[in-house]
C-alpha cells in the first residue's frame, strides 16, 4: 500500500529494516467445503492477481503449477 | 366413460410420472395420439396406456377421443397449461444447474482484510466479472477475527486474512499463502530522512508519530520495536487504525505503513502446517 503512495511521490519510505510479525494474507476456506466451480474460479483470479503483481510471483506461480 | 374416484392429493405425486405430463404436452399439441407418441419415443399402446394412468391419478376425461385425433376437455386444457408450467420449470432448473456446474452463475461470498481489498481483490474481481459478468460475487471487508469465524460458520465460502496460528480458529479451515508483505515507515515527502540511505529508529522518537491502536498484535510488535531498539515509546502519538490515510493529513509525522514487497512463499499448505510462518 506505501509503495503505491511512493510511487505517487505522496511519501517517502524511510530507509529502515522492520520485521513482519502478523505473518503472510492467506486465502482460508472450509476445509471439507468442496469447492463450487464459481469458488474455484475466484480463488484462480486471487492467486493469478496475486502472482501478477510480481515477476518473482509468477514464476513461483508457474512451479506450482508444473 | 366411468372413471374411479379422484386420489387424494397426498397421494397423486406418488402416482405422476414425468413421462405423462411430456406426452400430455405432446398430445396437446399435436391432438394425435400416434404423433405425440413418436415424438416421446412411446409405442402408440404405451402412450395410450400413460394416458389412461393420468386420467385415473386425476379422476377426470382428459381428452376426447375421436376418429379425426384427441381434443383436449376442458380438465385437459387446464392440465396441459400446468404441464407446461413444470416442464418449463424444469427446463430451467437443468440450465441453472448447467450454469452452476460451469461457475458462469452462482454467488461467490469474500469477505478481506484491508491491504488485499486495496489492490489485490479490485483487478481478481475486475477480471472474474470480463470472464463471468452474470457470477455474482458479495464483497465485505471485516478484521481478522470475525473473518475467521464467518468462513468457518458458512456465511463467507473465501477468507483474505493473516495466517490463521491459533489451532482452535485454524481447526477444519484450509489455508493457502497468497502473498507476503513487509512493513516501512512511511513520511511526508520533506522529511529530513527521505532522501537518507539509512535511519535509525532512535533517531526519530522525537519526531510526531502515527502508530496502530493500543490492542491486537502490530502494535504490541511496534511497541517491542522500540523499546527494543530505543527503550522508549515516542511521547508525540497519534494512533489511528488508518496510519496511511492519517499520515497525509499529517505530512510531518512518520507512520508504520505495509510496503507492496509482496513474496509468494509457499504452494497451498493446509491449516497449521506452513513452515513459513513456523520461521517466525
Amino acid at each position: 500500500m506505501a509503495q503505491r503512495y511512493a510511487q505517487r511521490r505522496q511519501l517517502s519510505i524511510l530507509p529502515i529494516t522492520l520485521s513482519n510479525p502478523l505473518g503472510p494474507h492467506v486465502i482460508a476456506v472450509r476445509a471439507n467445503m468442496g469447492a463450487s466451480p464459481a469458488v474455484r474460479t475466484v480463488l484462480e483470479a486471487l492467486r493469478d492477481a496475486a502472482a501478477a503483481e510480481l515477476p518473482e510471483n509468477q514464476q513461483a506461480l508457474q512451479a506450482l503449477r508444473a | 366413460m366411468t372413471l374411479p374416484a379422484p386420489p387424494t392429493i397426498a397421494t397423486l405425486p406418488f402416482r405422476l410420472k414425468f413421462r405423462q405430463l411430456v406426452l400430455l404436452d405432446a398430445l396437446g399439441a399435436s391432438q394425435s395420439l400416434r404423433k405425440a407418441a413418436a415424438q416421446t419415443h412411446l409405442t402408440q399402446p404405451a402412450a395410450s396406456r400413460a394416458m389412461a394412468e393420468l386420467e385415473s391419478a386425476f379422476g377426470v376425461q382428459l381428452f376426447e377421443r375421436s376418429h379425426s385425433g384427441m381434443a383436449p376437455t376442458v380438465y385437459g386444457n387446464a392440465l396441459i397449461q400446468h404441464a407446461r408450467r413444470v416442464l418449463f420449470d424444469v427446463q430451467q432448473a437443468h440450465a441453472e444447474i448447467q450454469a452452476l456446474r460451469s461457475g458462469s452463475q452462482g454467488v461467490v461470498r469474500l469477505g478481506s482484510l484491508l491491504p488485499p481489498a486495496t489492490g489485490l481483490l479490485p483487478k481478481a474481481v475486475g477480471e472474474i466479472k470480463k470472464r463471468l459478468p452474470h457470477l455474482r460475487i458479495s464483497l465485505e471487508q471485516l478484521p481478522q477475527k470475525p473473518l475467521v469465524d464467518r468462513v468457518r460458520e458458512g456465511s463467507l465460502d473465501i477468507a483474505l486474512c493473516r495466517h490463521i496460528t491459533d489451532r482452535d480458529d485454524a481447526a477444519g479451515l484450509e489455508q493457502s499463502v497468497l502473498f507476503d508483505e513487509d512493513y516501512v515507515l512511511v513520511a511526508g515527502r520533506s522529511h529530513r530522512f527521505a532522501r537518507s540511505r539509512s535511519v535509525k529508529l532512535a533517531e526519530l522518537i522525537d519526531d510526531p508519530w502515527i502508530l496502530p491502536h493500543g490492542s491486537g498484535p502490530f502494535h504490541a510488535h511496534v511497541q517491542a520495536l522500540f523499546l527494543g531498539r530505543v527503550g522508549c515509546m515516542p511521547a508525540n502519538v497519534v494512533e489511528s487504525s488508518t496510519p496511511l490515510a492519517a499520515n497525509l493529513q499529517l505530512g510531518s509525522s512518520t507512520a508504520f505503513s505495509t510496503s507492496c514487497k509482496r513474496r509468494w512463499p509457499s504452494a497451498t499448505r493446509s491449516a497449521g502446517s506452513c513452515p513459513y510462518c513456523r520461521s517466525r
